[in-house]
């Protein structure tokens, strides 16, 4: 098995416009995401009760009305942000997959986390994305592009910190033939890498409201 | 979300500020931003920056089948996004007016222009073609949006090389890059988009202005052009009436800017070229990015715990500073 993420960087508020804004790679792969909001809402998606969310994954080619990722984005930030908080307004999140060599939903995550925490929106939990492949009958979490088009199955974890600190899995996307054994041993090995991810995520927002760094 | 509008206090000012020869940022009013370029580790893709505007575009080929009229012609299309990243008045999969005259713009001056050729993109006559698809994402913008579109796709056009091909009896092999090298498309000439900005009825010039200087001014006028010093397009925003002489002085600015940023293009290319011809693998966008274009004033890229890289530590230490093209013209 290989257990190791690759390289994490992160530069978060470099977007003049968007609210908050995080360019975050993790290798070769890489994604700039943004999030305004809450703002003002169209009349038509106005929701009385919580806060309209607009998710959409950009590739860089082709047409973005639909993708894949948008579903397990949408419902991981539905629950990690109390949208109660704010009705009758709306928040955009969009995630621009600018370079990928593997696991990109999993950096898409990551980086839609980040712009989150740079708006300050408050969490009810954070959340990370950790991808596991299976590649003839090994486990690798965070593959390459390459280790990816090769592997015979695919999990992708959306992983929400639980309230004891340590975390939980809260969607996930399995694709390829899994029996129960190897999920939870997949699910194992992206524990670890949750962690670090989440100590990331604190590292970077510590430096960013620090005052004697900049 | 809506935008908010200039107040009318900070219009005062910003006006008072151009018309006595001053902005903001505190360039003169004939001076450009900086601008950066960065190319990707997949052929074709390329980001631009010109101050706080950001762009990518990427290139991607696909074979189709030729329109009856055109058998021989390979076809470009151009796609712009317009997300909310860019503005947060912008909504996702709708383009509104402003995307509308960008998409137009750039067909105009990348198609129209004709500095891509065509006809060596035919594969087989009235079978087969390439179509070349050119994706312009807005990332972020504070004026000069087209001038960065459009120096973001050439560069990402300059980038890409499209899959070889061999023709059999009945068939056509398509070859990985492995097998064959890919092909770089055949490139006339580079148009270049500058923005100028107009004020007092044209006699005032304000070059490469910004979002907030854009909503001051009269109107703007945009000249593409290439290092031939040929016009490959005009086009005017507002309905002011300019005379010859004042056109031709935008033309001419515009052409120096051309020739300035000619070189830059090629230099980056040329730099990408090498570096791929020594078999080092392109680190593309995930490490240039954080050092070049975003400049939010804070520490650089930050990494965590540096035992769980992959990579030797040689690989980040050798960063290619070599490639930091920027420009700045008086």
């Amino acid at each position: 098995m290989v257990g190791r993420l690759r390289e994490m960087r992160c530069e978060v508020s470099f977007l003049k416009n968007a609210d908050g804004s995080a360019s975050f790679s993790q290798g070769a792969t890489c994604v700039w995401a943004s999030c305004s909001g809450p703002g003002d809402v169209h009349a038509s998606k106005a929701n009385e009760e919580a806060m309209t969310l607009d998710v959409s994954y950009r590739t860089n080619c082709g047409d973005n009305k639909f993708h894949e990722l948008n579903n397990i984005i949408q419902s991981t930030l539905s629950k990690a942000i109390n949208l109660e908080l704010f009705p009758h307004t709306s928040a955009a999140v969009t995630i621009h997959g600018i370079q990928d060599d593997g696991s990109i939903g999993a950096v898409a995550l990551n980086g839609a986390c980040f712009a989150l925490l740079d708006n300050g929106m408050p969490f009810e939990t954070v959340f990370c994305g950790v991808l596991v492949v299976r590649l003839k009958d090994e486990l690798i979490v965070d593959p390459t592009a390459k280790q990816e088009a090769a592997s015979t199955g695919r999990v992708l974890f959306s992983i929400c910190r639980g309230s004891d600190g340590g975390p939980e899995v809260c969607s996930m996307d399995a694709i390829g033939p899994w029996d129960f054994e190897q999920l939870e041993a997949a699910w194992c090995y992206a524990q670890p890498s949750a962690r670090a991810i989440f100590d990331f995520y604190r590292n970077v927002m510590q430096r960013k409201h620090s005052v004697d760094e900049q | 979300m809506r935008l908010q509008p200039l107040t009318i206090c900070e219009k005062a000012v910003i006006t008072e500020a151009l018309k006595s020869g001053k902005r903001f940022d505190f360039r003169h009013l004939e001076e450009f931003r900086e601008v950066r370029l960065i190319v990707g580790a997949e052929v074709g893709t390329a980001i631009c920056s010109i101050g706080n505007t950001k762009v990518m575009a990427a290139v991607s080929a696909h074979i189709a089948e030729p329109s009856p009229m055109r058998p021989h012609k390979g076809v470009i299309n151009i796609d712009v996004d317009l997300s909310p990243m860019a503005n947060y008045a912008n909504e996702h999969d709708r383009l509104g007016s402003k995307g509308m005259e960008l998409i137009r713009l750039l067909e105009l001056i990348i198609r129209d222009s004709r500095c891509i050729d065509v006809e060596s993109l035919c594969i087989r006559a009235g079978k087969e073609i390439w179509k070349i698809r050119v994706d312009v994402r807005v990332l972020d913008e504070d004026g000069s949006l087209l001038d960065c579109a459009c120096l973001a796709a050439i560069t990402a056009l300059q980038h890409f090389r499209r899959p070889n091909v061999t023709l059999e009896p009945h068939h056509t092999l398509i070859y990985s890059e492995y097998e064959k090298a890919p092909v770089p498309l055949s490139i006339y000439h580079m148009p270049i988009c500058t923005t100028i900005g107009l004020l007092d009825k044209g006699q005032m010039v304000v070059i490469d202005p910004t979002d907030k200087e854009a909503a001051c001014l009269d109107g703007s006028i945009v000249v593409a052009c290439n290092k031939r010093k040929e016009v490959c397009a005009l086009h005017q925003s507002t309905n002011l009436v300019l005379s010859t002489k004042q056109i031709e002085r935008c033309v001419k600015l515009a052409m120096s800017r051309a020739e300035a940023l000619t070189v830059v293009v090629s230099d980056v290319i040329k730099q990408d070229q090498k570096e791929r011809s020594a078999y080092k693998r392109p680190e593309g966008f995930a490490i240039t990015v954080p050092e070049l274009i975003l400049t939010a004033g804070t520490a650089a890229a930050r990494q965590l715990h540096p035992d769980v890289k992959e990579e030797p530590m040689e690989e980040e230490t050798r960063q290619p500073r070599a490639y930091q093209p920027s420009v700045i013209l008086n």
